[in-house]
């Protein structure tokens, strides 16, 4: 039986478009409360342990392809507006209005996220008020999966479901009822701590992980 | 001697030696037994080698995956699980039973680290984490768009891939619920841990760097025992070889799977020995791999000693050959020399070979053959020294009384009668010669040539002979040209037989010369010698015939040498006195143009006084 030599590590890439590649993720993080919410003074020190878990999960899943860095912006941003505005007139489906309305008011006050190093950036926006929400270069959860006792054993693998939207990735459960599709972190096991969950195989390789 | 003195002497005929022939035989009798035997142990041992690495990285991979067979025989095994034949439904079980055999299930297998319980419809009724327990309602899912739960509603039975967890790798076992009816009921899953598996592939090893690999077969590699295994795994990801090989199985009926055995480049980029064999009835492979330099470094050793022994035995072969070939040559070295001596005739010089064999024989025939000859050539000196002694008186009486009558009645006699008598006269002053030639010969042969070796002055005496044989030279109207050498030194010689050889030289140099002709006398010091040349103008000779010029009885047969009288020994007595003093003689001549003799003789020490 012929052996073929083995094939190196490609590079990995966003879903669908192998030219963004994924060598290494910048994340971020930002602290976005609206005018109208006091702040919550312990979020530095349980976004990091997260931030930490998540890029454990990321380096293991990458099969040591990509390197998951984070940066945190330590000023908390106030919001111009009130949490009214932010939160919009529908929260389901994680807040995407306030996703939206948060990334353009960041991008006017902090500038374009892009810098020429080579790295893929993103944001994460540790939002207070309602989201669960992630795309383009952007995630916005709420501070409430930090505080949560219920909520807080999953926020690592909510914070890198979301985070799985920036790099292409599709949800991998039914809108309707929420039935899982799949049961790695994109369906699933999002609702799972992020340490037993994983990235299937079909995930793996749309973002060309070998 | 210069240039001018030349003797043409025949390129001896280039022949191996019998040591080289007997060295070299012995040689290729020696090394091709010992090249073949190297090469034949060698060749078995890298095949035996071979078979012990096979041997061992197959039954190091049928070990284990009978270990991992067995594992997911026990945790699948206790997912299997019958219900009663009345229950169509595994809803219609009451929670306190569906616990009791969840908690029965996590008790059976320790592997199992969680247990879902599923309707017919993909619902989740229950589920028991090890570690939290039974969960909320709240969290239970509606798993029927899950692969593995639509596998086990269609009665099959579902393996995940291996999925790479923070707190481990596990794999997903869903199995249909079944009544005795086989009817599936529901559905029961659970997920594996991998860890005590992936913990007792880590203790796979062959050698000191042979390692197991067990993957899935896609080809994603779930545990090795090369290194740690985290990282290693991490990196190595999907190898497309393997999933190949994995891959070419796949639709093989189990029994039909094959292994494979080969040597390739590893995942690590090492030459490797590999096997691989699929397990059975589950969609994973093990294979061994081997690192050649480790595989294969017993033979390599063995290779080696092999062959530096070799080197070793052949170098000694090579040194016992020429040993032995130089015993074996030396008794037939020393056989020629002797045969070379009796050629010469020094029958007398010879040695014993004490061999005891055929060697030996041969010895002693020539010994024996030597005393013949010696004996053959006394009796022939004898008889020619006799003969010529015998001779020398009545041919003596002969010229006297021809000389009496030729001069007492030389007015009386016919001239017809005094013709035939001068006739006479010139033969026996022939035979005379030829008496006296003889009898000088037989002196040398028999050593009784008796020599005074004394400084003699050369120049003086050549220029007697010289004058001497005037009438000779001028009679052919010869220009005879003498050279002299200032302070000439003496050389060591017989004055007699060094005018004898002197006359020989000219009047030879007279006799065979053109009418009209030149012949030139001179001389000249080399090295540590005075020589003499006498060169004519004569009708020379060709080079065969210079060869044999020397030889006893020898005169070249032509139109001009038969009309010179000679007995043919002048020339063996020349060069038999001018060696017995020491000295050398040599001739050049060219057919047509003349001869050129030349004789060395040591130089006298300047004490001695000449005479």
């Amino acid at each position: 039986m012929p052996v073929p030599s083995v094939e190196g590590v490609s590079r990995p890439h966003v879903v669908d478009d192998s030219s963004i590649g994924l060598d290494r993720i910048r994340l971020v993080v930002v602290y976005f409360v609206p005018a109208d919410v006091i702040p919550w003074e312990g979020w530095r020190e349980r976004i990091v342990p997260a931030l930490q878990e998540m890029e454990a999960f990321h380096r293991l899943q990458f099969r040591g392809s990509s390197e998951l860095v984070h940066e945190i912006y330590t000023e908390t941003i106030v919001g111009e507006r009130d949490s009214a505005f932010y939160d919009g007139s529908d929260t389901a489906r994680g807040n995407p209005h306030a996703w939206e309305a948060v990334r353009e008011e960041l991008n006017r006050r902090l500038g374009a996220l892009r810098q020429d190093d080579g790295a893929f950036d993103a944001r994460l926006v540790l939002f207070e008020g309602v989201g669960a929400v992630g795309g383009v270069d952007q995630i916005l959860v709420s501070s409430g999966y930090l505080q949560s006792p219920v909520e807080m054993p999953r926020a690592s693998a909510v914070f890198y479901h979301e985070l799985g939207h920036v790099f292409g990735l599709k949800d991998a459960y039914t809108y309707e009822h929420g039935a899982p599709l799949d049961e790695d972190i994109m369906g699933l096991g999002r609702n799972r701590p992020i340490g037993q969950t994983y990235l299937s195989e079909k995930a793996k390789k749309e973002l060309g992980i070998r | 001697m210069t240039e001018q003195v030349k003797q043409t002497e025949q390129k001896p005929k280039k022949r191996g030696t019998l040591r080289t022939k007997v060295a070299a035989w012995f040689l290729f009798v020696s090394v091709i037994p010992i090249i073949a035997m190297s090469y034949i142990v060698v060749l078995l041992v890298n095949l035996a080698n071979e078979r012990l690495v096979e041997e061992l990285e197959t039954q190091l991979v049928r070990q284990k995956s009978r270990e991992v067979e067995k594992f997911f025989e026990e945790t699948a095994g206790v997912l299997e699980v019958r219900v009663p034949l009345e229950i169509g439904d595994v809803t219609i079980v009451p929670e306190n039973q569906r616990r009791l055999l969840m908690e029965e299930t996590l008790r059976e297998s320790k592997a199992i680290r969680s247990v879902s319980l599923y309707d017919v419809n993909g619902q989740e009724l229950d589920r028991l984490d090890r570690e939290v327990g039974f969960a909320n309602d709240r969290d239970l899912i509606d798993g029927s768009q899950l692969e593995k739960i639509i596998a086990a509603q269609e009665g099959r039975s579902y393996f995940s891939p291996v999925r790479q967890t923070l707190e481990g790798a596990y794999i997903s076992i869903a199995q249909p619920l079944k009544n005795s009816t086989d009817t599936t009921v529901g559905v029961l899953s659970g997920d594996i841990a991998l860890t005590t598996l992936r913990r007792d592939i880590s203790y796979g090893t062959l050698g000191s760097k042979g390692y197991i690999l067990f993957f899935s077969d896609d080809g994603n590699i779930i545990a090795h025992s090369r290194s740690a295994l985290d990282e290693s795994a991490i990196r190595i990801g999907s190898i497309p070889y393997l999933a190949q090989f994995a891959q070419a199985n796949a639709g093989a009926a189990s029994s039909e799977r094959v292994a494979s055995f080969t040597q390739y480049a590893s995942a690590w980029g090492e030459r490797v020995v590999g096997y691989a064999e699929p397990l059975r009835n589950l969609p994973f492979v093990i294979a061994a791999e081997w690192p050649v330099d480790d595989a294969f470094r017993l033979s390599r050793e063995i290779q080696t000693q092999a062959l530096v022994f070799s080197l070793v035995v052949l170098v000694a072969v090579l040194l016992i050959s020429f040993l032995v070939a130089r015993r074996v040559t030396q008794p037939i070295r020393i056989l020629r020399e002797e045969a070379k001596r009796i050629g010469q005739g020094k029958f007398d010089d010879t040695i014993d070979i004490k061999t005891n064999d055929e060697i030996q024989e041969l010895d002693e025939e020539l010994h024996d053959m030597a005393e013949a000859l010696k004996q053959l050539q006394q009796l022939r000196e004898e008889f020619v020294f006799i003969a010529a002694h015998e001779l020398r008186s009545p041919v003596t009486a002969i010229k006297g009384y021809i000389s009496m009558i030729l001069e007492e009645f030389t007015d009386t006699l016919p001239g017809d009668t005094r013709h035939m008598l001068e006739q006479v006269q010139r033969a026996n002053q022939h035979l005379v010669q030829l008496v006296q030639d003889l009898l000088e010969v037989a002196r040398s042969d028999a050593g009784r040539m008796k020599l005074e070796v004394s400084p003699q002055d050369l120049a003086a005496m050549a220029k007697t002979v010289i004058s001497d044989l005037k009438p000779l030279w001028e009679e052919k109207k010869l220009v005879m040209t003498y050279q002299e050498y200032p302070g000439l030194p003496s050389a060591l010689a017989d004055a007699d037989k060094l005018r004898e050889v002197l006359v020989n030289l000219v009047s030879n140099a007279t006799k065979y010369n053109r009418d009209a002709g030149t012949i030139t006398v001179w001389h000249e010091v080399v090295d540590k010698t005075v020589v003499t040349h006498v060169a004519d103008s004569g009708i020379g000779m060709a080079p065969e015939e210079v060869e044999k010029l020397f030889q006893k009885f020898y005169r070249a047969e032509n139109t001009d040498t038969r009309k010179v009288q000679g007995t043919g020994l002048g020339l063996f007595i020349v060069k038999q006195i001018i060696e017995k003093m020491g000295g050398q003689i040599r001739v050049s001549s060219e057919r047509g143009k003349g001869s050129t003799f030349s004789f060395a003789l040591p130089i006298a020490p300047l004490e001695a006084k000449s005479n």
